[in-house]
């Protein structure tokens, strides 16, 4: 299977590397271009039509963002790169969509190319993308929508949906204030990078709860969730959880 | 009878005297105790200010996007096999990275040391940038560099502004002139860090629109710091932010900084 290809990077030396890397580790992908101008990306994508893009964030007059917010149909996976932005990696990885951190590892490429490819062959990239457009206009976390990996393919979820997740031998089933729970093959520390946020508690090794939807704490260690769940709260984490319970 | 009058007397006024004495001295120390505590936690507030923004200046200045920027652009040299150009670059980084950690413990330093670690930080940024950045630095041949004291961490991040928001947006090459003169006052000299990018208040807005949650941006943490230096009676600093659009024909930003070393007697 040939990947078309296209790198968009300001800094012609990182285009280098990235090339060089992909020969030696990447043999599937097929690079059809590398972009300097992130003003020249649309034009050069509307017509190569890539499987895949690699796109830089910081770079000089548009962002990685500002090109990926031009096209209404972005249906090409994406692996962003980038030396240092913890506002950017965050609103990625809440879709699901791949990135590097520069200097790139070899490794980091490879998984990231491999689940690229899987990825390409899943047709899922327009939805994450879009959503990925739609977070990056959204102030509050909990407005945002987040991209779950289930067992069956990707879930797309509103954040201020979800009431708790939990822990189950190293899968996650995440429980919504409506509807059916979903089961992630992630760990339960997926979930919780996933969702650094204050508004979300780690409340015991196997429980991160939403605390929006906090209706009570019991003194013997139970907190209560709207619909009348009960989670545990680690003894170690009670005097924190409380604290920040009365903010 | 006329003696236990007298006696009760005496005794009315010796209790008189002894509570008020007493509550005097109650009135007199809880006031002494209370200007005390109010000293004493304005004092660790100054401290705790204080802290912070040594804090804020070390992160400023310890920019993360430079250091992953600057490795990257070492892992070209090591990937194209220049092992000459990939070890000069590795310890010149290694060197600027002792500098910082060095520094950041000092208060002060000499404007030779100062500018030498300027020179380091800007060799390193032309490593990434390669001719899209040039710079210079002119220095008054009247200022003793040995001499002349300079409080640590001011200029470089406002260097570092130079470099990410004026030249890295502008199209094209820019250059950064920095110089250093001397000023009639005593102890006095000025420094300015002029660019010829796409000014400060494009930039602000790029920033603006490129990121809707940013943290403290740097320049107010170079204020707070000025402020705090200008509190401790040991500096007066005075700074100014120009954007020179508003000059026909120029554009970039233009940063006057001017130094006074208050000495103590």
């Amino acid at each position: 299977m040939n990947i078309k290809t296209i790198i968009i990077d300001d800094e012609p030396k990182a285009i280098a590397i990235l090339k060089n890397k992909i020969s030696r580790f990447c043999t599937a992908l097929d690079i059809v271009a590398t972009i300097e101008k992130p003003q020249d990306a649309f034009d050069t994508i509307n017509e190569l039509n890539p499987d895949l893009v690699f796109i830089d964030i910081a770079m000089p007059g548009m962002s990685g963002f500002e090109v990926l917010k031009q096209f209404s149909n972005p249906n090409f996976e994406i692996i962003f790169a980038t030396a240092f932005d913890q506002y950017a990696l965050d609103a990625i990885k809440h879709c699901a969509i791949g990135y590097l951190v520069k200097p790139i590892d070899n490794e980091d490429l490879v998984e990231a190319v491999d689940n690229a490819t899987r990825n390409i062959m899943d047709k899922n990239a327009l939805e994450k993308n879009k959503i990925l457009i739609e977070n990056l206009g959204i102030q509050k976390f909990q407005k945002k929508k987040i991209v779950i990996p289930s067992t069956v393919g990707l879930e797309f979820v509103k954040v201020k949906s979800i009431t708790h997740c939990e822990g189950v031998d190293g899968y996650t089933k995440i429980h919504f204030i409506n509807g059916k729970p979903i089961l992630s093959s992630h760990s339960i520390g997926h979930f919780k990078k996933l969702l650094d946020h204050k508004d979300f508690y780690h409340v015991h090794k196997s429980y991160i709860i939403n605390m929006i939807f906090v209706e009570r704490y019991l003194n013997d260690g139970y907190v209560i969730l709207e619909g009348n769940t009960s989670i545990p709260v680690a003894r170690a984490k009670r005097t924190t959880f409380l604290n920040q319970l009365k903010g | 009878m006329n003696n236990y009058d007298y006696f009760i007397g005496v005794f009315i006024f010796v209790l008189v005297i002894t509570i008020g004495t007493i509550s005097l001295f109650i009135t007199f120390n809880n006031r002494k105790n209370q200007l005390l505590n109010e000293k004493l936690e304005e004092q660790l507030a100054a401290q705790k200010r204080q802290h912070t923004s040594e804090l804020n200046a070390l992160r400023s200045q310890l920019n993360p996007h430079f250091v992953h920027n600057s490795l990257n652009a070492i892992q070209y040299y090591i990937q194209r096999n220049e092992v000459e150009i990939s070890e000069d670059y590795l310890t010149k980084f290694s060197k600027l990275m002792r500098l910082f950690f060095d520094y950041s413990r000092k208060k002060i330093i000499t404007l030779e040391e100062e500018i030498s670690f300027l020179v380091k930080y800007l060799q390193i940024e032309k490593l990434r940038f390669e001719e899209k950045i040039s710079y210079s630095i002119e220095v008054g041949s009247d200022l003793d560099k040995e001499n002349t004291f300079i409080p640590t961490m001011i200029l470089q991040p406002m260097l570092e502004n130079a470099v990410n928001h004026g030249i890295f947006h502008k199209l094209g090459a820019g250059h950064i002139l920095m110089s250093f003169d001397l000023l009639p006052e005593k102890n006095s000299y000025k420094v300015s860090i002029i660019d010829d990018g796409i000014g400060c208040e494009k930039s602000r807005e790029i920033q603006k629109n490129q990121k809707a949650n940013t943290k403290a941006h740097s320049s107010e943490v170079i204020k707070e710091r000025l402020d705090i230096l200008n509190e401790s009676q040991e500096w007066s600093i005075d700074y100014q932010i120009i954007d020179r659009s508003i000059h026909r024909g120029e554009s970039g930003t233009a940063v006057y900084i001017t130094f006074k070393h208050i000495q103590e007697e």
